[in-house]
């Protein structure tokens, strides 16, 4: 298959316009189209599916149902929870899946996204440049289109203090990084109201 | 901390962390303690990891941290 440079993303609706194409690559094309369209109907309709089990069970529930809804810091923890879990699954599903695109490996950018989010050696030096501590860091991954499992933070915290952190989930790849994903949101979270005992956190 | 580096070792480098503590989880190493000059910094101990200590397959970070003292902002 011959794809020109100039089969970029915005192009591609004119495909079948463009001559000098051959049929492989118009009927790869349409297949993709069809497929894209196939998967947005099974979502429609899954959706419609979940709206429609939700408004039929919440008329079997309890009268107290809902007083029995967490509120005020509860449903904002349950919320935001639910709202990291959202963003992994799109990030994973977009990382699996091959989207209507002409890019070589779309997957590959979201992965390197996903690396620069849990390892990120920049903002940890300006950071802590900012409160007069020198960070280096030193790096050893096997693949680079490929998140690994380790990551590393630095947060600093309302009394002056600075959280510094690195952690390690074994194995690598989509799965490992979006492991590590979810690990460095709690850490970060912990980070405000842990106390160090001294093993494995320590303060300095 | 004045001047010291201290390390903090992922567990890409499970074996310097047995040898050197004799367990996996703990992974803070001052650069004092490994008798390496302060003047080598990270690039020290990269060196001595891999004189010393089987070089890591997999991957591996060390964040190496060294107090400046407060900048002042100009």
């Amino acid at each position: 298959m011959n794809l020109s440079p100039m089969m970029s993303p915005r192009t591609k609706s004119n495909a079948s316009s463009r001559p000098g194409l051959s049929g492989t690559v118009l009927a790869f094309h349409q297949l993709q189209k069809m497929r894209s369209s196939f998967v947005n109907i099974c979502f429609i309709s899954f959706f419609f599916a979940f709206a429609l089990t939700l408004s039929t069970s919440a008329t079997q529930l309890p009268q107290n149902w809902n007083s029995e809804f967490p509120k005020g810091p509860e449903k904002r923890t349950m919320m935001s929870a639910l709202g990291r879990c959202a963003a992994l699954f799109r990030a994973v599903i977009g990382m699996n899946s091959r989207q209507v695109s002409l890019e070589p490996d779309p997957g590959a950018r979201r992965m390197r996204q996903i690396q620069r989010l849990i390892q990120n050696p920049n903002f940890v030096s300006k950071l802590g440049k900012k409160l007069g501590l020198e960070i280096r860091v030193y790096n050893q991954t096997p693949n680079a289109d490929q998140p690994t499992g380790d990551f590393y933070r630095v947060e600093e915290l309302p009394n002056g203090k600075l959280a510094v952190f690195v952690g390690d989930v074994e194995g690598k790849g989509p799965f490992a990084g979006a492991l590590s994903m979810i690990l460095l949101l709690e850490v970060i979270q912990i980070s405000y109201t842990i106390k160090p005992n001294g093993n494995s956190c320590r303060t300095i | 901390m004045p001047n010291d580096i201290v390390l903090i070792l992922s567990d890409g480098f499970w074996e310097a962390k047995h040898r050197i503590f004799g367990q996996p989880l703990y992974s803070l190493i001052r650069l004092q303690q490994l008798k390496i000059p302060l003047e080598e910094g990270l690039d020290g101990i990269i060196r001595f990891f891999r004189e010393n200590f089987e070089t890591p397959t997999d991957d591996a970070t060390i964040l190496s941290l060294q107090w400046r003292g407060p900048v002042t902002p100009p």
